[in-house]
């Protein structure tokens, strides 16, 4: 390989450290490196760990006896119990944990629903209530982000001030009561006494063209949405109020009015890039999480999603819809946490990942 | 720049987004007659051969209408209505001595041939036409060997066995099978040959002690002598072979067996066994043959006309009960179509979604939305509508097709609702939903009972079931030893029992903390009707027997020089609340169990019930206060210290905890089978036929009771004598229902009934509190055909719902009174 010098004429080991090259070869440059070493740590970890998760939920669920829902009349009994010997619930807890991973792996079949959706793959249970568990929560943040922004930039501005005053206060009694209070309270008070909505539920898709991208979906939709925001914009207010307070009484913010920046230019220009840095991941994470959904609010108002299907799942001990469930759950909820961590680096890069 | 002209773009084509999904969104509806109803969970699987929740079956029952059905034809009066049958007859004494022999109908036997003319004009949903191939074939799948469906049980066993079905259904099947359930291997088991002593069942047998080990039974080793002092002790034989599974069945085993539990045997005898009751403890090894359809005694005679081959006899009411409602139909090429295996399950996803369900009845799917919505609109080709000369339906101004019944001899529509909407809702936003006029009707939780009580849309609707506390007697001291109860022995005593039932202010109670239940004094209440074929006001608690098991169960004297002076007087005056009676009973209560050493004096108690399955209810808090409340009201001056009942929640198996001894008290109820009422004590005395029984507190199957000598009236007007008898309480179940199977006379049924439940309540192994009641709102739109419950007809049901307003109407209404209803 021909000896090619640096464009910038730099010695090889600074050109690598610069332009990541080496006599003329692209290299990773070592931050780079520890950064993929980290995230393939991460990504390593976080495969163990939900095997392990797994590993315990498939335990768990399975020591919990569903012989007790066995049928009472003899006969009846006889022919639920053969179905479970049939099922392999019999066998023991290893041999049947094999038996699910080969199913994945080989066949892709995560298994049936015999109780919440009879006959009917538990993959397909889970991909039925998706969409409409992520609808709802996704508006609930695209909602939630301004205003909470808003009301955090606001608060931190006008800080002792009775706007902040107000604000806090709000934003203390709306982390501290929990989001289900707030769905009975919405349902109870637009629905029922202000009637601005046609139901108290969620409209099925009978009622909406058979599609959950109607305005009128939308529209019915508003209650849970309302429910599910109100605590997120007063966490984000909260949150953003915080570091915003603190960016503002910075040294640098003196220096950037000294220099003669005006106090909006220099709050935005200055304070709100590094307020952002912690908020940021935090409002990624938020929007993983949102596929996670919300149990309580969407038996509330009858939303058919996945929150919903994970308490039946447990109440009816259908195994195999708790256990796709609780894939989906702990997925989402390791994958929130991997991506935040490594979203830091990308939004800050003074932010560095190091070895000791 | 260019960003301020995406962000426009991106706005013009959200808002044309917005005002095409309006417009989709808002196509007017049509006018028409929709009822709206809700429920907490949909039904996942209605396929008629393997449903398995009351949520399935609701769906099953929507999209199926019956062979027959039990309509209103007066007020209180009900008549049978053909709907795919239009004749059923039976036909057994014209059976062909082919047929006799065949289906083992002759002489003797007990079973009926039932011939079943089908309607020719019935089709399925997708105009396929249903005849006597369709009845047969679906019968063909429901007992498929391989499918293993679950409710296959309906014609291989009970009542409506049909003949060769359970042969066909197990064929291929192998394993140890007892006596009793292999009848077609007769003859071997006379011969000793390949049977087996089943010593599995040695250690169940111990059980009848109250043990599962029959090693802990040595002090009872009396019990098992045979042949007197001179004769042999069988217990070690037993404790010997119960280490083994399976013993090769010797003439010694099956004469030491005899003469211990034949029915001359010296504890069969005592108990009152039958000699067939050995064959308990004895199995063969047998594998079912395969056997084909032929032999199966449900089979087609004509294009439109089949045979039903019952194995036992069965009424003509029996069996137009069972042909009431769906049936075993199915579409056979889409269930064959579904059928697949999964998780080493093979079964058919027949009627689990709108595509895979077929209707035959008046209603069908239009649209389901799992854990949401399901909605039923008229089905086009039910054979029941009206149609024109080219053979279309006929339909009202508001779209409904029409169709007609007589009720009260005048000609009225049937099924005039054109879309029967279930929502899936929890109960709070159902009740809103209904005062804001979105749903037709609301069943009321505890807390609203008083609020709408005088409501003209309240509709009360009594149920089968008695709530009532169970004990746990026998193992009470064993109790406190592993939870939270103390003093829980208290419970052995009958006394104390009899107390805490007198204690319960029963009135009280349902008012105050139930929803609308009724107060129960004994098992069985106003809906178990003793001839409901001949006699539709045949109800046993009302007749002279039943009245008189409770008037004498509570010591309430009638007659001359008496406070009341008639049965009627006596049986009104009852209430189950008699607190200066219970104080007394307390009080000798605790004197007997501190002088047994099994109680100190004063010392306090806490008693766990096992209360439900579900999780606690501001109605269950409130019934858990009254009852504290009731029993230490009555301890006062009786020596015990405070009593305190704690409820405990969410437990799946809480009959068998409290059998098992986990805990001492346990909440729940009977119901169902209100035309057999002389079957119903199967359910408490009888261990075998079901998992849940009353076993804590005594062995049905050994202890005895005794009915003393009384007379009665025989349906001729002549008086009978019935000889003091005394039997174990499974014994007594067994003969009445055997009695009744005989054809005795209804006055010796209904006295021996009254006088086993008497008895039975009497000792108070249970305590019966409550008659469970639905009390639910009928909205304004609709109106039932009448306000009088019927058990045959209910409120006339949606055949016969009249409706005050048409969806539009109806809209207008609810704007004009503001948007909220009062129903107060």
């Amino acid at each position: 390989m021909a000896d090619q010098a640096c464009t910038d004429g730099f010695r090889n080991d600074i050109c690598l450290s610069v332009h990541g090259r080496r006599d003329g070869v692209h290299y990773l440059k070592k931050e780079q490196i520890v950064m993929w070493k980290y995230i393939l740590k991460r990504v390593g970890l976080m495969l163990l760990t939900f095997f392990i998760i797994m590993f315990i939920c498939f335990v768990m669920i399975r020591l919990l006896p569903d012989t007790a829902q066995a049928p009472q009349k003899e006969s009846e009994k006889q022919a639920w119990l053969a179905r479970r010997e049939a099922l392999g619930y019999n066998k023991p807890i290893m041999v049947q944990w094999g038996i699910y991973l080969k199913n994945i792996f080989t066949k892709w079949d995560f298994g049936t629903s015999w109780k919440i959706d009879y006959f009917t793959p538990a993959w397909d249970v889970i991909a039925e209530r998706l969409l409409p568990t992520v609808l709802v929560n996704v508006y609930s943040l695209l909602i939630s982000i301004p205003i909470g922004l808003g009301l955090g930039i606001l608060a931190a501005i006008k800080k002792n001030k009775w706007q902040d005053h107000t604000i806090s206060t709000l934003v203390m009694v709306f982390v501290s009561v929990p989001s289900y209070v707030y769905a009975f309270l919405v349902q109870y008070i637009f629905y029922f006494k202000l009637g601005w909505f046609d139901r108290p539920t969620i409209l099925p898709l009978s009622e909406t063209g058979g599609t959950y991208f109607s305005w009128k979906m939308f529209v019915s939709m508003l209650m849970p949405i309302m429910a599910l925001s109100f605590g997120t914009i007063a966490g984000l207010a909260r949150f953003t109020r915080a570091e915003l307070t603190e960016t503002l009484t910075s040294d640098y913010m003196l220096l950037a009015r000294a220099k003669g920046l005006t106090r909006g230019q220099a709050t935005v220009r200055h304070a709100m890039k590094n307020a952002m840095v912690p908020i940021l991941p935090m409002l990624i994470g938020e929007f993983i999480g949102v596929l996670g959904g919300s149990m309580i609010i969407e038996e509330i108002f009858s939303i058919p999603g996945v929150g919903q299907l994970y308490m039946k799942s447990i109440n009816q001990l259908d195994y195999d819809v708790f256990m796709i469930d609780s894939i989906f759950y702990t997925f989402v909820g390791l994958l929130a946490g991997i991506v935040v961590d490594i979203s830091y680096g990308f939004i800050d890069p003074r932010i560095r990942m190091g070895e000791k | 720049m260019k960003t301020k002209r995406l962000l426009g773009i991106l706005l013009v084509v959200s808002m044309v987004f917005a005002a095409v999904f309006t417009l989709v969104a808002c196509t007017p509806a049509e006018d028409g007659y929709t009822y709206r109803s809700y429920s907490t969970a949909l039904g996942t699987n209605w396929n008629p051969h393997t449903w398995e929740m009351n949520a399935d079956q609701s769906i099953l029952e929507q999209i199926s209408i019956g062979l027959v059905d039990s309509v209103m034809a007066n007020e209180g009066e009900f008549k049978w209505q053909y709907e795919m049958a239009t004749d059923i007859q039976d036909i057994t004494a014209s059976a062909t001595d082919g047929d006799k022999a065949k289906w083992d109908i002759g002489e003797g036997a007990t079973g009926r041939m039932w011939k079943i003319t089908l309607n020719p004009n019935a089709k399925f949903e997708n105009g396929k036409v249903i005849n006597a191939d369709t009845y047969v074939e679906s019968m063909k799948l429901q007992l498929d060997p391989e499918l293993k469906n679950y409710r296959a049980n309906s014609y291989t066993e009970n009542d409506f066995e049909i003949v060769g079905a359970k042969a066909y259904y197990n064929q291929g099947k192998s394993g140890y099978f007892t006596a009793a359930e292999l009848e077609d291997y007769g003859d071997n088991l006379s011969s000793l040959e390949g049977l087996y002593f089943d010593a599995t069942n040695v250690n169940a047998f111990g059980s009848i002690f109250g043990t599962s080990d029959m090693t802990k039974l040595e002090k009872y080793k009396s019990y098992f002598q045979v042949g007197g002092e001179e004769g042999y002790n069988v217990y070690d034989d037993l404790v010997g072979y119960a280490g083994d599974n399976r013993v090769a069945m010797t003439k010694e085993i099956s004469d030491k067996l005899a003469g211990l539990f034949g029915s001359d045997g010296l504890l069969g005898g005592y108990w009152g066994w039958a000699d067939a009751e050995i064959g308990y403890f004895t199995v063969a090894f047998y594998t079912y043959p395969e056997v084909s359809f032929d032999t199966v005694g449900l089979y087609k005679t004509g294009e439109y006309e089949i045979v039903y081959v019952c194995k036992n006899d069965t009424s003509r009411f029996d069996f137009l009960v069972m042909c009431n409602g769906a049936s075993w139909l199915v579409e056979p090429e889409l269930y064959k179509s579904l059928i697949s295996e999964k998780g080493g399950v093979k079964t058919s996803s027949y009627g689990t979604s709108k595509e895979t369900s077929v209707a035959y009845g008046p209603y069908k799917i239009d649209s389901l939305q799992k854990d949401k919505q399901i909605v039923y609109v008229q089905n086009e080709n039910w054979y029941g509508w009206e149609r024109d000369d080219n053979g279309n339906v006929q339909k009202d101004d508001k779209g409904s097709m029409i169709s007609w019944t007589t009720l009260n001899g005048e000609k009225v529509r049937q099924f005039i609702t054109t879309k029967y909407v279930v929502d899936v809702m929890t109960d709070e936003a159902a009740k809103q939903a209904f005062l804001k006029g979105d749903l037709d009707e609301l069943a009321l939780a505890s807390e609203d009972v008083p609020t709408y009580s005088a409501s003209d849309r309240l509709t009360k609707v009594d149920e089968t079931y008695t709530m009532r506390f169970f004990f746990n007697t026998s193992c009470t001291t064993e109790l406190d030893k592993g939870n939270d109860n103390k003093n829980s022995v208290v419970l052995q005593s009958e006394d104390f029992r009899h107390a805490f039932s007198l204690a319960i202010n029963r009135a009280e109670f349902c008012t105050t903390a139930t929803s609308g239940y009724k107060p129960a004094f004994a098992l069985l209440n106003t809906l178990y009707y003793y001839d409901a074929e001949n006699d539709p006001s045949s109800i046993y608690r009302t007749s002279e027997w039943g009245k008189k098991a409770i008037v004498d169960l509570y010591g309430v004297e009638y007659g001359e020089g008496k406070t009341y002076k008639t049965l009627d007087e006596a049986y009104a005056s009852v209430t189950g609340y008699d607190l200066t009676s219970a104080k007394k009973l307390m009080k000798s209560a605790c004197d007997a169990l501190v002088a047994e050493g099994k109680y100190k004096a004063g010392e306090d108690i806490t008693i766990q019930v096992a209360y439900s399955a579900a999780a606690g209810t501001s109605e269950s808090a409130a019934q858990e206060a009254l009852l504290n409340r009731y029993l230490n009201a009555a301890i006062e001056g009786s020596g015990f210290g405070t009593i305190t009942l704690k409820f405990v929640y969410n437990l799946q198996t809480r009959y068998a905890d409290v059998i098992n001894g986990k805990y001492a008290i346990g909440w729940g109820a009977w119901g169902g089978a209100a035309f057999y009422p002389f079957k119903m004590f199967e359910c408490y005395l009888e261990p075998d036929t079901t998992d849940i029984h009353e076993s804590g507190s005594f062995d049905p199957k050994t202890e005895t009771m005794t009915i003393e000598e009384f007379t009665y009236t025989d349906n001729k007007g002549a008086a009978q004598t019935f000889a003091k008898t005394t039997k174990t309480w499974e014994s007594w179940s067994q003969y009445l229902k055997a009695q009744k199977t005989a054809g005795a006379d209804i006055n010796l049924l209904l006295a021996l009934l009254s006088k086993i439940e008497e008895a039975y309540v009497g000792k108070y192994y249970c305590i019966p509190v409550c008659g469970t009641t639905v009390v639910s709102l009928t909205g304004y739109k609709v109106e039932n055909a009448t306000d009088t419950y019927n058990i045959m007809y209910s409120f006339g049901g949606l055949r016969l719902l009249k409706y005050n307003y048409s969806d539009s109407a109806w809209t207008d209404y609810v704007k004009s009174v503001g948007g909220n209803l009062s129903y107060e």
